[in-house]
């Protein structure tokens, strides 16, 4: 009797174990973990952002993005990275508003090089497709978002597409729309400015491409 | 003490020595406006994103400052300047208080006599300031001090209609309403230029005055819409005080007050009553359509301005690419319905080398029809014709020189001549 019951307790604890690991997968032939390095070789990582504020529109962006994450193909919840965005490869389209943007009131590219996102999980993952060797998911990527050296726990909608080529298996994801608050990094601006020709909240998108190693 | 410091030590001396030189010249004063319509094509803003007022020109706001400490092919470092650039703001009492100062000397010749002098001529000295007492409400105010010291000694101003200072209130609740502008200021007329010798801000012909002075101020009440990023609307009525003073030639080829006897006793003796009953009116409208990836910046649009038989019809249009160049004109036709009538234009092209070197040519040409009664239709037509090659060199944050050549023809002469101007502003 003893044993019966450590055994059906040690069944139910391995059951549960299989249980909480398994994740949402994709159906292909590859299998395992990958690490994902972000490549302009694969396609132009893009990451822009946009102000709409009373006085003025202000549309900016770099394809200076890099990074790398992990990517369990039978378990994409447990994807991590991190993506890394060059403060100063930033531009708004007007050279002199370039420069602004790098300075101490704005982003302080020379105290915080980087913006980033820590991809620590992904959730609420859904199979768009999968098969023929290539799967796409949306999800939800769970991290903090490092911004002016203040970072906040944030979750930004992303779609994934994974494709089986040789010889590396190559990565898409899009980056849907995010708001981020510059009051809430730390961002003051020059008096006036921020509320009437750049907005309080910035809307960050982007496009990034990896292969996997 | 090491070479480079005192190098560095005499260049400052030195270029600390003819900044106050020129500014006590500046202090014997007369005039010049603002304002450089050129940027908003070359960076897409709008004249209001970097000036208090939303005619541009005058007092630069905190977007305007910084832009204008950006203006540079030196930093003040690099010549021992440090002090020019150590100021982080042109606002105090946490952004309540907004300080400024256009301050402007040329040295030219004047092209009517093949002899002439050269001559070092103090142009503006404008001191600004604005209050913003609450969000919704901006008190501003300009006084050019040469002006006012002249006022003072009993010389009065070179140019009938010309100001030494302007006041006013902002009142606008929102970005998204328009905003009331009441006080002592110049009409939002056409485009606000910062050199009051161009034709079209002139009587055309030898001796060319002005149609609209520098510095032009009237007391009177402007409402003006900014709320849509590609639209600028502006109505307003205003006092003739300014306007009254100014004068014309009649059909008969006499010099008479461009608005009549009455209205300029008026102005004289600050008739109230009689100067309201005939106010002068201005309607505006600006489209500055652009591309969303911020490479082409456009502006066009018209002003009219008018009292009694005086009317000032201004249609301007300009297209830019950003931190590239800019193309912009504006034809001008003012005049009394039964007098002197004027058509001049002007069309000129900046090009951005650097960011602190703007070379820029300028072609204009005015006419201006009097009455002529020994001409065989009793009309006479004086031209002008200016063209101008120059550039806008900012050595270092907050000065800039202007060097100058222009060709002058006109009906009595025709002449070149080199002019160098000295601004410094903050």
């Amino acid at each position: 009797m003893k044993y019966r019951i450590i055994l059906t307790a040690l069944v139910c604890m391995v059951f549960a174990v299989s249980t909480s690991s398994a994740g949402t997968g994709f159906n292909l032939n590859t299998k395992g973990i990958k690490t994902i390095t972000l490549n302009n070789k694969v396609g132009s990582n893009q990451a822009q952002f946009s102000s709409k504020a009373p006085l003025e529109n202000i549309d900016g962006g770099t394809a200076t993005v890099t990074g790398s994450f992990t990517l369990d193909l039978g378990n994409l919840e447990a994807t991590t990275g991190k993506v890394l965005v060059a403060v100063n490869t930033m531009q708004t389209g007007i050279a002199l508003r370039d420069r602004h943007l790098q300075e101490k009131d704005w982003l302080d590219a020379e105290s915080n090089p980087n913006i980033t996102f820590d991809i620590k999980k992904l959730s609420g993952v859904q199979i768009v497709s999968s098969g023929g060797g290539k799967g796409v998911a949306k999800a939800n990527a769970e991290g903090v978002f490092t911004l002016h050296g203040v970072g906040k726990a944030m979750t930004i909608s992303i779609e994934i597409t994974y494709m089986e080529k040789a010889p590396n298996d190559l990565v898409m994801i899009k980056v849907n729309d995010f708001p981020v608050s510059l009051k809430e990094h730390g961002v003051t601006g020059r008096k006036g400015i921020i509320g009437s020709k750049v907005s309080e909240i910035i809307t960050i998108k982007a496009t990034l491409y990896g292969s996997a190693n | 003490m090491t070479f480079t410091t005192l190098l560095n030590y005499t260049i400052a001396k030195r270029l600390c020595g003819f900044a106050l030189i020129s500014l006590s010249l500046l202090c014997a004063g007369s005039p010049k406006a603002d304002a450089l319509p050129q940027f908003t094509l070359l960076t897409g803003n709008k004249c209001l994103n970097c000036h208090i007022s939303t005619q541009g020109g005058g007092l630069r706001n905190e977007l305007g400052w910084y832009m204008a400490k950006d203006m540079k092919l030196f930093s003040a470092h690099s010549v021992g300047l440090e002090f020019i650039e150590k100021a982080e703001s042109n606002s105090l009492a946490d952004g309540a208080l907004i300080l400024g100062f256009d301050a402007r000397v040329q040295m030219t010749r004047s092209p009517r006599t093949v002899n002439a002098e050269t001559r070092f001529i103090p142009m503006q000295t404008a001191v600004y300031g604005a209050w913003i007492a609450a969000p919704w409400l901006t008190l501003e105010g300009m006084v050019d001090v040469g002006a006012l010291a002249r006022q003072a000694s009993g010389a009065g101003l070179p140019f009938a209609g010309q100001q030494a200072w302007s006041a006013s209130a902002m009142i606008q609740p929102s970005l998204a309403l328009p905003q009331l502008r009441i006080g002592h200021f110049q009409p939002s007329i056409g485009i606000r230029y910062d050199d009051h010798t161009m034709l079209v801000r002139q009587v055309a012909g030898a001796n060319t005055i002005p149609i609209i002075a520098p510095n032009f101020a009237e007391y009177g009440a402007e409402l003006n819409y900014d709320g849509l990023q590609w639209l600028s609307l502006s109505a307003g009525a205003y006092l003739p005080r300014s306007l009254a003073q100014i004068r014309t030639i009649n059909k008969y080829g006499e010099s008479v007050p461009l608005l009549g006897d009455s209205l300029a006793s008026a102005a004289t003796a600050s008739n109230l009553g009689t100067l309201t009953a005939s106010p002068s009116y201005l309607a505006r409208f600006a489209i500055s359509p652009r591309t969303d990836d911020h490479v082409f910046n456009s502006y066009f649009g018209a002003s009219y301005f008018i009292n009694r038989s005086f009317s000032m019809v201004n249609i301007f249009a300009g297209v830019g690419l950003t931190d590239r160049a800019a193309l912009q004109g504006e034809y001008v036709l003012s005049g009394i319905s039964e007098g002197r009538q004027t058509r001049n234009y002007s069309v000129m092209f900046t090009y951005q080398a650097l960011s602190g070197l703007l070379p820029f040519v300028r072609f204009e040409r005015g006419i201006t029809q009097v009455s002529a009664p020994n001409a065989t239709d009793g009309i006479a037509e004086l031209y002008s014709v200016q063209a101008t090659i120059g550039a806008q060199i900012f050595p270092l944050p907050f000065i800039e020189l202007r060097p100058e050549f222009r060709y002058y023809d006109t009906e009595s002469f025709r002449s070149t001549r080199w002019n160098l101007q000295l601004h410094l502003y903050y």
